[in-house]
């Protein structure tokens, strides 16, 4: 921890006033637990997490819902590999999925080795625990709460380490690999596409029972600026069917529009002098 | 008008037509400062008097409408529609017409003021009356004075033969700017001027300053009864001042009335009764001072005493010229206002209010103007007429020819005087104070002024009468004399004996003529204008001896320079064996040389720098020359005064590197990538390239640490090789290579149909086209390093970082297809930035570039200014540099009080001032680049920004590329930042103005003060390993080396580049805690990281699962349990975030003070 002495003092403030809460059960919120975690053993730092039982309406296979807990307000900081170290306590931990708010799917991986399609989850997060039995994941969520759940046994990762790493990776790239990589990809997603067009097509072929899909092939693309172009072209057809400033009455109200007009314009100038005079822009010294 | 009157007005005149007519009249005059525009705008032009009347009686007609119509809807009335074609054929705009009146509301003498002086005037007049006549006194024994306490104001003449003897003045007058109620300023100065009798002259008084000492003993003695009389203010004293600097005119200032102590001064001056002495005797060729044979005529002396004889007569010409001309009295306190916000009218040979007064009337008399003019035209008529006229040529003339009188003619007066304006008798020259480069000033800036004024932009308005330009913003360098000691000393080696005489020893104006001279001819056509900055007007208590002779306080001289000439290396002087040559040679003296040039001539010549020298030291010849004139000429050594205009250019050089400097670097950039963009287009790909962009700020010329051909010497060290690419290492303990920029490129691609339309797709394709693009180039034998998203290529030392775009990359990104099925593009966050990335920066390169080539100092401007932003620790999600960049173009193409400068120093100054002085929120920042934007599109921006202010981002700056005005600054800067800035800004402002004149070498250091910023706004601050911080060498502390090395030209090693793990980390935070907290540093090499908590997350809240993130559950004082925020839990999380970066984070136990 810092050496600043400010810290300690904070720190004997926040006994004084946190003791009464440490011993009691901590209070429940919306439903969840609050857990206690800490970084390190010796660290007088405590996070606060909230956790709950895995229980949704729409089901995942790799998040069964006796053996999995969620966990909530994850500082950004924890790894999968922390927070398998911390619960590793009750049982073994099979699967960690981390999110940025509550999901019910699994989190989208990167497929390949070059490409980063996926970015890594920022911020404060929630994280699903998938434990190998049922008794773990209770273990886990009814144990008591005053006792800090540590994350990191060791220093924690390098992050200088990590970026030179990456960097380094960056440099140097395989670029054989890359190359094969995106043929094949590419040569994937043109079959995909071609298989596509195809079912499409198939689509408009005569089906077992003789019932065959119709699509209105107008040639218009469905656009939305095509479809805006096509509103404007009517309107202006139907202004050229009307009269402008040729009965007396419209020149009459045309000019007075005008001199309307000008008013108005004369109005917000004031305005903004008005405005500019506000902020003592006519003082000159 | 208040709505009140308005009323009964209504009510008025649907009653009794006549009665009402009456009020109506009879309010007008005490509404005259009322706001209701149609009224004031006939009480402000006369000719529309007449209109006036007519309007009110239509006005009875068309009340009721009036009302119904006075909510700023529907059509407009009868008086409107006159006001409205009158702006129309009078004014340029709406606006215009506004603004000018919302200034004259303002600069225009209260009517109580002028009700309190008349009241004061009677008994200063009772007073003057009451006088008695005093013993007859020698001259040379002052032992009466000197027992009342009072020293008298002026240096005596050494033969003081002669008596005084005081008789009570015969007449009082008040006279100049403020009875013509064209006075402006505060205090606003009156001036009473009593009338001398006759009878206490002699003929010969007008000898060797025989009457000055008179009217200076009168002066003296009225201040004796005055200092006991009750017209003073008690508690204030009177005091002599010089006015105008002049030292043989002083003057009693006093303050007159207690209500009125803050905002009038009464200046009482003398003048002799006329016709005692004959004008005839003053005329410029003769000498009245006989104690000095050898000169013959003294035309200053002759001035001094001429201008007394001559004021009641000028008082009484313009008195008749202004009467009642409301709109010339306008057009008058404009001017004025005009140039005291340049600081024009102040101090010995300034262009005053009452030359202005005297040259309207002569445009009056002359018909250049006429009573129907508005106050707009009349000005528009006289900066014309000035910009036109050289007054140092041929003067004009207010007196007219008669027969039986011989007048002096106009070429005495200019053979005697720099600057010539004759008043109506004759005999006297207004201007005989002015030098000609005070002229020459007034004459450019009335070119300038009237350039703004047809230019007729919403700032225009502004930048001519609201913005007050201090000396040092207005010229490229200024010298600064505070020493009276040196100036003296100056005058004893080197003023020529007709100057001393003439001038009777008052060192400013001698000193002055004779710096001017020699800086105009040593300087030759580096230089196109001298100013001068005079001290303000020396005042004394009443026992003490003058101080108005020798130097008081701070003199400037500034020189603005001619950018095509001014860097050139050598003076070509005329060729040798001539007269020319000979006195060229004996002027320069062993600085001269003999030189043939390329077109076979030889010449005499005088060489500055060598040609390889950079612009930055080239800026600096002009000092090094005036350096050599000071000394050389009139020994002013350089210690004596301070040089102006360099102290801030250590942050525009690459202080590590020997002998580099960013701009050389740019050039040096610019010539590769011609090259490499060859290169590019030469290439064989499956698809051709259209265009190569480049996008780096360096190609802008506004990157403080651009990139260079060389690289660090110390990556050979801490590097490893692999390939062709240096790679980092991982152990050992000073192992982070020093952060290396790229130069990053855009490239278009041909248009092709074969694009997929699923990003993925297109990424890995793009990647695909970055492997060709290696594989051609290594075929060209350039080395290079791919990368998913980049490709680089080293080429002459620079490492180009190429991205590629391709036709439908923004349309795949911004497609969706909504509920209709119909197909819709719409922005997103990754469509918007790659357009920016894409399209916009290219544009804007290119504009900012042009801009860059044609504003010399608009590059090393931005320099300082991203310097300065980031040295209070604003990096790029707060103030985005583009952003900056932006602003500093807007300050170089916008209207500006005064003309661009072309030394960096006095453009930062104005930055600064800009920054602290604008309100954003009410001022859109329209870029516009060479006028692209034309006058009607300008305005619907400006409308849009009205009316849509709210939803619009703090600071608005729209562009030719981009009206919208969104672009570039929709997440920041954030309103609290610009308000900071706002507050460093004038901070910073303060301190340069204070430090810059100082002399001697330390201001440079002082001034490294302003890009320092205090850890203390902040709740905490990381401190970083100082290890990790690659772009330490930046810091502006840092005074190492970097050896730099050339690479071979082919096949060299691709350094190690971009590599900051600083930056990453900051990116790191603002990532994972963006709803908790801002974090600050500066990127040129900071190592501290400010953190300040946001306000909504320091607020307690009850336990809830939206707000846990981040805060801890406790006990409130009520027994409830609510959330607070946990410093330390987010204090140990940027610990863990940044292991092996952070060294220490200290919490501040004051709490932060961010505004």
């Amino acid at each position: 921890m810092g050496k600043p002495q400010f810290k300690q003092v904070k720190k004997k403030k926040s006994t004084v006033r946190v003791e009464p809460v440490d011993s009691e059960v901590l209070p429940e919120c919306e439903g969840y637990k609050i857990m206690r975690l800490k970084a390190f053993k010796d660290s007088p730092t405590v996070h606060f997490v909230l956790a709950k039982e895995h229980s949704v309406r729409d089901k995942c296979h790799r998040k069964p819902e006796n053996r999995t807990i969620f966990l909530r307000s994850l500082p950004p900081f924890v790894t999968e590999e922390s927070i398998r170290n911390a619960f590793s306590q009750f049982g073994t931990v099979v699967d960690v999925f981390f999110h940025s708010s509550p999901s019910s799917s699994l989190p989208p991986t990167n497929s390949s080795l070059f490409f980063e399609d996926v970015p890594p989850v920022k911020g404060f997060k929630v994280a699903y625990l998938v434990f190998e039995k049922e008794e773990q994941a209770n273990r886990a969520i009814l144990a008591p709460s005053d006792v800090p759940l540590v994350l990191f046994s060791e220093k924690p990762p390098s992050t200088l380490n990590h970026w030179i790493d990456e960097y380094n990776g960056k440099a140097t790239l395989d670029l054989d690999a890359l190359r094969s990589e995106v043929d094949s990809y590419m040569a994937d997603y043109d079959q995909s596409q071609r298989s596509a067009e195809m079912s499409k097509k198939e689509e408009e072929e005569e089906d077992a029972d003789g019932w065959v899909t119709v699509t209105k092939k107008s040639g218009i693309p469905r656009k939305e600026s095509v479809h805006n172009k096509i509103i404007k072209r009517q309107n202006n057809k139907l202004q050229k069917t009307q009269l402008v400033n040729f009965y007396r009455f419209q020149i009459r109200e045309s000019k007075m529009n005008h001199l309307t007009k000008l008013k108005e314009k004369f109005e917000e100038d004031k305005k903004r002098i008005a405005q500019l005079k506000e902020s003592r822009k006519f003082k000159p010294f | 008008m208040t709505p009140l009157r308005k009323e009964s007005m209504a009510i008025g005149k649907t009653l009794e037509s006549s009665a009402s007519e009456s009020e109506v009249n009879g309010s007008d005059d005490d509404d005259f400062d009322d706001d209701d525009v149609p009224d004031l705008a006939s009480e402000g032009d006369q000719p529309v008097s007449g209109v006036k009347r007519k309007s009110h009686e239509s006005n009875n007609v068309a009340g009721a409408k009036k009302r119904k119509t006075g909510d700023g809807k529907g059509v407009p009335s009868a008086d409107e529609l006159i006001f409205l074609k009158e702006t129309e054929n009078l004014f340029q705009s709406n606006v215009f017409r506004l603004q000018i009146t919302e200034l004259l509301n303002e600069s225009r003498p209260k009517k109580s003021y002028t009700r309190h002086f008349d009241e004061w005037f009677q008994r200063f007049k009772t007073f003057a009356d009451n006088l008695e006549d005093s013993k007859e006194h020698e001259i040379n024994n002052l032992k009466w004075l000197k027992k009342q306490g009072i020293h008298i104001p002026i240096f005596l003449p050494d033969n003081k033969a002669g008596s005084f003897k005081f008789s009570k003045p015969i007449r009082v007058l008040t006279g100049g700017p403020f009875a013509r109620g064209a006075s402006v300023g505060s205090p606003m100065t009156v001036h009473v001027t009593m009338v001398m009798p006759r009878t206490m002259f002699k003929k010969s008084d007008k000898f060797d300053l025989l009457y000055l000492a008179k009217r200076a003993l009168y002066l003296s003695h009225v201040a004796i009864y005055l200092k006991q009389s009750d017209l003073i203010v008690p508690g204030t004293d009177i005091k002599f001042v010089a006015l105008n600097g002049d030292a043989l005119k002083p003057c009693l200032v006093l303050r007159p009335n207690q209500k009125t102590a803050k905002a009038l001064e009464v200046i009482v001056s003398a003048v002799p009764q006329a016709g005692f002495f004959k004008l005839t005797q003053f005329t410029p060729e003769k000498s009245n001072i006989t104690t000095a044979d050898e000169v013959d005529c003294t035309p200053h002396y002759n001035s001094s005493i001429c201008e007394d004889l001559v004021l009641e007569e000028n008082e009484k010409t313009l008195q008749d010229a202004f009467g009642t001309n409301q709109n010339l009295k306008d057009a008058a306190i404009l001017i004025a206002v005009w140039l005291k916000q340049r600081s024009l009218s102040e101090g010995y040979g300034s262009f005053n209010a009452d030359i202005v007064c005297h040259y309207l009337a002569h445009m009056m008399k002359t018909r250049r103007l006429n009573l129907s003019m508005s106050s707009n035209q009349i000005l528009r008529a006289f900066w014309l007429d000035l910009s036109k006229s050289d007054w140092t040529v041929d003067g004009p003339s207010m007196a007219t020819d008669t027969v039986d009188k011989v007048l002096p003619s106009k070429e005495d007066f200019h053979k005697s005087y720099d600057v010539v304006f004759v008043d109506v008798t004759g005999y006297h020259n207004l201007t005989f104070r002015l030098t000609k480069s005070s002229f020459l000033k007034v004459k450019r800036e009335s070119a300038h002024a009237l350039n703004l004024l047809n230019k007729a932009d919403t700032n225009s308005f502004q930048a001519i009468f609201l913005q007050n330009t201090p000396f040092l913003h207005q010229y490229d360098n200024v010298l600064c004399f505070h020493d009276a000691e040196v100036v003296s000393r100056a005058i004893l080696s080197s003023a020529p004996r007709q100057l001393s005489v003439d001038f009777c020893l008052q060192n400013v104006p001698i000193f002055v003529r004779i710096v001017e001279k020699l800086l105009t001819k040593g300087l030759g056509d580096r230089l196109s204008l001298v100013g001068i900055g005079y001290p303000t007007d020396p005042r004394w208590d009443l026992s003490d001896s003058p101080t108005s002779y020798q130097l008081n306080g701070t003199l400037m001289i500034g020189l603005k320079l001619n950018p095509d000439n001014a860097l050139s290396v050598i003076d070509k002087g005329p060729s040798s064996n001539t007269p020319e040559g000979d006195e060229f040679r004996q002027f320069w003296g062993e600085k001269c040389q003999l030189r043939r040039f390329k077109d076979g001539s030889i010449s005499e010549s005088v060489i500055w720098a060598d040609n390889l020298t950079p612009i930055g030291k080239r800026r600096q010849i002009v000092q090094r020359i005036v350096a050599f004139l000071l000394s050389s000429k009139i020994g002013v050594e350089e210690s004596s005064y301070s040089f102006v205009g360099f102290q801030l250019s250590r942050l525009n050089e690459l202080h590590y590197a020997h002998k580099r400097s960013p701009e050389e670097s740019c050039i040096a950039l610019h010539k590769t990538f011609t090259r490499f963009s060859q290169d590019l287009h030469d290439l064989t790909l499956p698809l051709e390239i259209v265009s190569v962009h480049c996008i780096s700020a360096a190609y802008r010329f506004t990157d403080p640490f651009p990139p260079t051909k060389s690289h660090f010497l110390e990556n050979l060290d801490v590097c490893d090789v692999q390939g062709h690419s240096q790679v980092l290492r991982k152990d050992g303990d000073n192992l982070i290579p020093p952060y290396a920029p790229t130069v990053d490129l855009v490239v278009q691609m041909s248009i092709s149909g074969k694009w997929p339309e699923d990003p993925k797709a297109c990424r890995r394709l793009v990647a695909a086209f970055y492997l060709e693009i290696a594989k051609a180039f290594n075929k060209n034998h350039l080395t290079t390093q791919v990368t998913t998203d980049y490709v680089i290529v080293l080429k002459e030392g620079f490492m180009f970082r190429i991205f590629l775009a391709y036709s439908k990359q923004i349309g795949n990104l911004k497609k969706q297809i909504n509920t209709q099925g119909l197909k819709q593009y719409r922005d997103t966050e990754e469509s918007i930035a790659a357009e920016k990335k894409f399209i916009n920066l290219p544009k804007l390169t290119g504009a900012l570039y042009g801009l860059s080539q044609f504003y010399l100092a608009f590059g090393p401007t931005c320099v300082l200014a991203k310097r300065w932003i980031s040295s209070h620790l604003f990096h790029e999600t707060h103030f985005p540099s583009i952003a900056v960049e932006l602003l500093v173009a807007y300050m170089f193409l916008t209207s500006q009080s005064t003309e661009i400068a072309m030394q960096p120093l006095s453009m930062f100054l104005r930055f600064l001032k800009m920054m602290s002085s604008t309100n954003w929120h009410v001022e859109p920042v329209i870029v516009n680049f060479n006028d692209t934007i034309d006058k009607e599109t300008c305005a619907g921006i400006e409308k849009f920004f009205n009316t849509n202010r709210e939803t619009l981002p703090p600071l608005f700056i729209a562009t030719p590329y981009d009206t919208t005005g969104v672009l570039w600054t929709k997440k920041a800067p954030s309103i609290p930042v610009l308000v900071r800035l706002a507050k460093l800004a004038s901070a910073s402002l303060r301190q340069c103005e204070e430090t810059l004149p100082l002399p001697g070498g330390e201001s440079s250091s002082i001034l490294m003060k302003v890009f320092t910023t205090p850890m203390s706004p902040f709740h905490a601050v990381i401190r970083l390993d100082k290890r990790v911080v690659t772009r330490r060498y930046q810091a502006i502390g840092f005074d190492g080396k970097m050896p730099m090395k050339k690479l071979r030209t082919s096949m060299g090693k691709i350094s190690v580049h971009g590599f900051d793990p600083v930056s990453k980390y900051v990116t790191l935070l603002e990532e994972n805690y963006s709803d908790m907290a801002l974090f600050f540093y500066n990127p040129y090499g900071g190592d501290e990281i400010g953190v300040l908590l946001k306000p909504q997350y320091l607020t307690g809240t009850n336990i809830k699962v939206s707000t846990f993130d981040g805060r801890k559950p406790e006990t409130a004082d009520d027994g409830n349990a609510i959330l607070k925020p946990s410093l330390e839990c987010l204090v140990e999380g940027f610990k863990i975030l940044g292991a092996d970066l952070v060294e220490e984070i200290i919490v501040n136990s004051t709490g932060a003070q961010f505004l």
